[in-house]
């Protein structure tokens, strides 16, 4: 209805309407005889959103601590399967694939010089043309290896003892069934017969073959991909600090497999890049000599690296150290390596290898894993810990919020009803109301952000040191976010829900009294 | 007293003579048919047939004794109770004659009548204690969305209008409670008259007073009414006074609602020359059953 006498209402000065209410509630909350319940509900809001701030700081000096441990076992690659993590190397397994690969190359040098020739990817077959394998069949370059094939019996033995490990990605563990327990230390075994290092990229002929040989466990788990070759190839583990030029985001584009570098040094060495029909093989073949690159490895590996260190690379942090492939979203935190590589493969094709890995028992102890496997039970256990807390602190706060709203405008209910008379309308008390629970809200809020950084800070600072302390410092949005917006809401619900008895009253009840 | 001087000279109806007369030409603010009440629980009806009409420019007392429903009466008058009301009928007409129908709760905003046309004086004052006593004075204008320095002029106004001593106007900075009773009560009444309602109900205002503030509040009352409070007078006004005083009733009312178990006695509300006859003061007391 509208009235001419009544048009212009309350509503009209709408800012107004806000400065009365701010005003008024402010004013109500800091009256003399209510500053001490005032005080209190602003204390519970306050300890609904320190509290996880000052977990956040615990948990964050134990991801400090996981990044120490990690550090001291520098992380220098990474593989990125699809999206996921699915290796980590230390140093010292870098090292160890570098000197496998060497070795590898070794073997493949000596095929060379046994008469077989590298055909394209890591296939060979005699430089007669007589093949090693049946006609027409091809293989992957360690089925030579493993095969009884008359007249290598020599050769097998040093190429047995020429090869070590396996890695598999991490991703495909997990799709293969490997539990999170599992998954680690199957990737950071060591000092055993059967070393699981590189990744393979596999197919299913191989991986027929992998699963009938019974010498794997004692001996070879090696398949290794190009592209992870390359990567490896440019890090050398003999000196302390090991780098990848930053790769160009175009890199895949150019669809030469060659990192940056790679390349310049080869045109050095007169060395040309043919490319196998497979656009992920790729050949190398110094001009003039018709000789294979890997017959001057070590030359060529010293020149590569002597170059590499003359280069003056950025730092690791300014160096984009990972180039994603189409289909890979989310890499993983640069917090646990200062490498990265990427390697795609067909996850299908590694079943086969992946359950003979599993069937040979390769869950090793590794103390640098148990460590990290420790901190993050008790990372989850606190956080566990945190939101059952959080859920009883916002419960208690919301009960006590709604309880002193309701004992307050109890005690109030003659003066309200007297606001009722005067014609303040129950929307606007109802109004009051909010804005008396967000001005908590804010107070809380305010005190609790502040408190709880400060607190968190301390924890961290107190328990691990100030060292390091803001390294790869993640801002916990959920907390800074989220707790705060529930918060608010739990604020501004207890508040209504205290106040709706003295709204619904009518004011003849209590303006009498 | 000048002001004492001024309201018995010129609002008594008696002495003036008007009275009557006068009020049979009135515009009638709020009108009342057969109204009848009972709170849930209760056997017995509070109100029952209630028919009245309030004439501007009157002031209409409500006598009777305790649980007559004097103050049921009130609160269902001013729009202080929220539950449904039996009644024939029962409408308030504000300034620009636009009527207002009490049994059809849904169709206005009745928060903005009390906001805008009453005014509510209780036994207590019910001043806000955190605010100001101009804070507390100038609380319906807030309410109204009136800015804040016109709230500061009009209160000022009104005090200095109220209380010529200046008094009042010393008092305006402090907090309500800090101040004695009756200051308090006549600070509780300028607050129901500062944005210059057509109808102030007064729920016994003066019980808790001593004498002279009982007559400092009156005076104010009664000055509104009739003008002289500094506010502008365009709009007929009326005072219900709801009372258990019957020579206070008789000396300053025009017209009388004398409830006697929840009925008007004699059907209608009474007026001055009804009463003359029977004596007055004495004849009320009879009809409210003492």
């Amino acid at each position: 209805m509208k009235c001419a006498r009544l048009q212009p209402g309350v509503w009209l000065d709408r800012w107004g309407s806000v400065g009365f209410l701010a005003w008024f509630a402010g004013r109500n909350l800091w009256e003399k005889r209510y500053r001490r319940v005032t005080a209190a509900s602003t204390i519970s809001l306050l300890l609904v959103i320190a509290l996880p701030l000052a977990v956040a700081g615990l948990v964050g000096g134990l991801e400090k601590r996981s990044h120490e441990e990690l550090s001291r076992n520098r992380l220098n690659l990474c593989l990125w399967v699809r999206g996921g993590t699915n290796v980590v190397l230390t140093r010292e397994k870098i090292a160890e694939v570098h000197q496998a690969l060497q070795k590898t190359l070794g073997a493949a040098h000596l095929l060379g010089v046994h008469g077989f020739e590298r055909t394209g990817r890591l296939n060979f077959k005699k430089k007669d043309g007589t093949s090693w394998w049946p006609a027409g069949q091809t293989a992957v370059w360690d089925d030579p290896i493993l095969t009884d094939t008359p007249g290598t019996e020599g050769l097998r033995s040093q190429l047995e003892a020429a090869t070590e490990g396996i890695v598999i990605s991490r991703s495909a563990l997990t799709e293969l069934g490997f539990t999170a327990e599992e998954r680690p230390k199957l990737l950071r075994v060591n000092g055993s017969d059967c070393r699981v290092l590189a990744i393979a990229q596999h197919d299913e002929s191989a991986s027929d073959e992998l699963r009938d040989r019974p010498v794997l466990p004692q001996r070879l788990d090696y398949l290794i991909t190009e592209r992870l070759f390359l990567l490896l190839l440019q890090g050398n583990p003999q000196y302390d600090v090991v780098r990848l030029k930053p790769i160009p985001a175009d890199w895949q584009s150019r669809r030469t497999n060659l990192p940056p570098g790679a390349k310049k040094l080869l045109k050095e060495k007169n060395v040309e890049i043919s490319r196998d029909p497979n656009p992920d093989v790729w050949s190398l073949t110094q001009s003039g000599t018709g000789g294979w690159w890997h017959a001057n490895w070590e030359e060529f590996v010293d020149r590569f690296a002597k170059a590499m260190a003359a280069d003056k690379l950025p730092a690791p942090t300014e160096s984009p150290p990972m180039l994603i492939l189409p289909g890979n979203d989310v890499p993983p935190s640069p917090l646990y390596y200062s490498h990265m590589g990427i390697y795609t493969t067909d996850l299908k094709s590694l079943t086969k290898a992946a359950t003979f890995c599993r069937g040979a028992n390769l869950l090793f102890d590794d103390e640098v894993v148990r460590k990290l496997d420790e901190i993050g039970a008790r990372s989850r256990e606190i956080l566990r810990s945190l939101w059952v807390i959080e859920l009883l602190i916002g419960a208690v706060a919301g009960l006590n919020l709604g309880i002193i709203q309701y004992l307050r405008h109890r005690q109030r209910m003659a003066e309200i009803g007297m606001l009722k008379a005067m014609g303040m309308s129950r929307a606007r008390l109802g109004w009051l109301a909010v804005v008396e629970g967000g001005m908590l809200w804010l107070g809380g809020t305010v005190l609790g952000l502040v408190g709880g950084c400060a607190a968190g800070w301390l924890i961290a600072w107190a328990k691990f040191g100030a060292e390091g302390l803001a390294d790869g410092f993640r801002p916990p949005w959920i907390v800074f976010i989220c707790i705060p917006l529930a918060a608010g809401v739990l604020s501004v619900a207890a508040s209504l829900w205290g106040t709706a008895e003295a709204r619904n009253t009518p004011p003849s009840e209590t303006v009498h009294r | 007293m000048m002001a004492n001087k001024n309201w018995i000279v010129v609002d008594s109806p008696i002495l003036s003579g008007a009275g009557p007369s006068f009020l049979g030409t009135a515009a009638i603010m709020l009108s009342v048919r057969n109204l009848s009440f009972q709170y849930s629980g209760n056997t017995r009806k509070s109100l029952e047939a209630v028919t009245l009409d309030l004439p501007a420019d009157t002031i209409t007392a409500v006598v009777g004794l305790s649980g007559a429903g004097k103050t049921t009466l009130l609160n269902l008058l001013g729009l202080l109770w929220d539950g449904a009301v039996e009644a024939e009928h029962m409408v308030y007409t504000d300034a620009s004659d636009k009527v207002f129908d009490y049994l059809n709760r849904s169709a206005h905003r009745w928060d903005e009548v009390r906001l805008r046309e009453f005014g509510f004086v209780m036994q207590s004052a019910h001043m806000l204690p955190h605010f100001t006593c101009r804070e507390n004075i100038a609380m319906p204008l807030a309410l109204q969305g009136v800015p804040y320095p016109e709230r500061r002029r009009r209160v000022a106004r009104l005090l200095y209008a109220a209380d010529p001593s200046g008094e009042l106007h010393r008092l305006r900075d402090r907090l309500a409670n800090q101040v004695s009773g009756g200051q308090r009560q006549r600070m509780a009444v300028l607050r129901a008259l500062v944005h210059n309602p057509r109808i102030v109900f007064a729920d016994e205002p003066l019980s808790n007073l001593d004498p002279l503030n009982a007559q400092r509040t009156l005076d104010l009352l009664l000055r509104w009414k009739t003008g002289r409070l500094g506010a502008r007078y365009n709009n007929g006004r009326c005072l219900v006074l709801v009372t258990h005083d019957v020579s206070l009733a008789w000396r300053y009312a025009d017209r009388f609602a004398i409830l006697r178990d929840g009925r008007l006695v004699g059907g209608e509300v009474a007026l001055h020359s009804d009463l003359i006859p029977g004596g007055g003061e004495s004849e009320i007391r009879r009809r409210m059953g003492c």
